[in-house]
């Protein structure tokens, strides 16, 4: 009951301070970039096919680009899930105790534990919704105009508010310990090295590179965020690795 | 630090049994807060009774913002307990019936006042019909009706305050801790927070006024602590605390040996300094009013002439000081 209260309180902090008008401004902007961008892919494959003279054979099977398309737009949409949950949860606790305004709530008759689950269920949710709705653009572009359809969405989806909770996590951990700019310092590197431990892992099985993938793997164990936020190679895009 | 705290309590402590007073709102025994070696509070017990108005002072860094945290529960004691109407320290109950307007107070800015007073009230616990019904009570009473549908980010600090201090009574609490609730506001504020220091009073709340405006807590105050170093160096009822007995100035013409004598046995002389070849300026502790009239008539018949008598009475502020310096030379001296 208190931890809803609280909860509500963070959404309705994030609304009326415009953190979530300015998230959707700019969220809006990568969606029309992203399907303008996707439509030029798909011209680009279609005009190269018809320059073959409707002879059926392809630089790279058409299912296999327009999968290459989903991630690229998915890896983006997780960055800047990513980057919210960050920012959004990195003075939770920290800064509130900075400007003295949770002076006035932990003397109320509620445990501590309910303004944390509170706090951490409303970000949550603001982050689930947001993801969300930018899965579901990314997929309906790749529906609407590219004509297909990406495999275990559901997984995908979930994966991708995992790899959010995870870092709210750890930076709602970071904020009962570090001051607000220590906290927000700390999780955005690790955050970026398990980015890049994800990528290199992955260029490294593509590659066969065993030192590679060692290396990434250890750096995604820090903070476990790539390796279950990407996007896991469809079936479609294994053939092509193997072929 | 090492301050014998043996006269600490005045004799006007009831007497407490067991320790558990049940008329007591406030009771805490031997609270110490160190930070690593800084100590804050060193050895803190004070007795607050339900339904009084207490005033809490000290200098700038004697531990009065600690020892409220720690009774609002903002912060632990390191060791020692208390108890807030006869609970344990953090008990929910306790805390439902507890009201504070912190030293620093910050609230959420984007929230219009009807909406803080609501967040605070169903934190509170209180039930919807019961918010909407006391919220304009709450406004009313601070002064501040007709604001409840502004945000607190467009308001001044003074005002920003006392909606600090609606927040803190919204729900009717039995005890409630205001610190240094005056420090953001002009003279009409202070006077609004004095009258509603006085209504809470009447309606049987307890007061922990923790303030270094020592007119202020003088003005509304039925009982003070006074804090000095991290330990109570003196608490009671003021005019108990206040210096027994009155200091009279005096300027008495015709001095001689036998005017020394009549003064003596009716006070205790403080100063004594001849100001001319006859005229003597004195100051003069006498047990009661009553006193300095019969001390005029006596010097008069026998041949004084009185030029002047100013009694004084020793303000707070005297008292304050003199605690202060007393104790901050006590330390001095076992350092």
């Amino acid at each position: 009951m208190m931890t809803l209260l609280i909860a509500r309180l963070t959404l309705q902090e994030a609304v009326r301070r415009k953190l979530v008008w300015a998230v959707l401004a700019l969220s809006l902007i990568f969606i029309a970039l992203y399907v303008y961008g996707f439509q030029l892919v798909v011209d680009d494959v279609e005009a190269f096919n018809d320059q073959r003279g409707g002879v059926p054979r392809e630089l790279l099977p058409r299912e296999v680009q327009m999968s290459i398309m989903v991630m690229l737009g998915l890896w983006t949409v997780n960055f800047l899930a990513g980057v919210m949950t960050i920012f959004a949860a990195v003075g939770a606790i920290s800064s509130e105790i900075e400007a003295g305004t949770l002076h006035v709530i932990v003397t109320k008759p509620l445990a501590r534990f309910e303004i944390i689950a509170g706090k951490y269920l409303g970000f949550l949710a603001m982050v689930a919704i947001y993801i969300a709705l930018m899965f579901g653009s990314v997929i309906a572009t790749s529906y609407f105009v590219g004509d297909y359809t990406p495999p275990n969405m559901l997984a995908g989806l979930s994966l991708m508010i995992l790899v959010s909770t995870i870092l709210l996590s750890l930076t709602m951990l970071g904020s009962t310990i570090f001051s607000t700019m220590a906290n927000g310092v700390v999780v955005f590197m690790l955050y970026g090295m398990a980015l890049t431990g994800g990528l290199v892992e992955q260029i490294g099985t593509s590659l066969d590179n065993d030192t590679m993938v060692r290396i990434g793997v250890a750096s995604s164990v820090l903070v476990r965020v790539t390796r279950c936020g990407n996007w896991r190679p469809t079936r479609s895009s294994r053939r092509w690795r193997s072929a | 630090m090492s301050i014998t705290t043996s006269h600490a309590m005045t004799t006007s402590e009831p007497p407490t049994g067991d320790g558990r007073d049940p008329q007591l709102a406030i009771e805490a025994i031997g609270l110490r807060k160190a930070y690593g070696d800084v100590v804050a509070v060193e050895n803190l017990t004070l007795s607050v009774r339900q339904g009084e108005v207490f005033g809490f002072l000290g200098p700038n860094g004697a531990g009065k913002s600690t020892t409220v945290k720690m009774l609002t529960g903002l912060i632990r004691p390191s060791s020692g307990e208390a108890r807030l109407l006869g609970r344990r320290l953090g008990d929910r109950e306790a805390k439902r019936q507890t009201g504070y307007l912190p030293e620093m107070f910050r609230f959420h800015d984007w929230l219009t006042a009807n909406e803080f007073l609501d967040v605070h009230g169903r934190l509170a616990g209180m039930p919807a019909a019961e918010r909407k019904a006391r919220i304009p009570e709450a406004l009313d009473l601070v002064g501040l009706s007709g604001r409840g549908d502004h945000r607190l980010r467009t308001f001044s600090k003074g005002m920003q305050q006392r909606a600090g201090l609606a927040q803190a009574l919204i729900h009717r609490p039995r005890l409630i801790f205001l610190d240094e609730p005056t420090s953001a506001l002009d003279p009409i504020g202070r006077r609004i927070v004095r009258d509603v220091i006085r209504d809470l009073r009447d309606q049987g709340t307890t007061v922990f006024l923790n303030s270094h405006l020592l007119s202020e807590v003088e003005m509304v105050s039925d009982r003070v602590a006074i804090l000095n170093r991290g330990v109570v160096v003196a608490a009671g009822r003021l005019d108990e605390l206040r210096q027994q007995g009155i200091s009279v100035e005096m300027k008495v013409g015709g001095w001689n040996d036998r005017f020394q004598a009549i003064v003596g046995d009716l006070g205790t002389v403080e100063r004594l300094e001849p100001q001319d070849s006859s005229v003597v300026s004195l100051s003069v502790l006498l047990a009661s009013e009553e006193l300095i009239a019969r001390l005029v008539s006596m010097l008069a018949e026998a041949g004084g002439q009185i030029y002047e008598v100013t009694p004084r009475r020793e303000t707070l502020e005297d008292l304050f000081v003199n605690l202060v310096d007393q104790t901050d030379g006590m330390d001095v001296g076992t350092r």
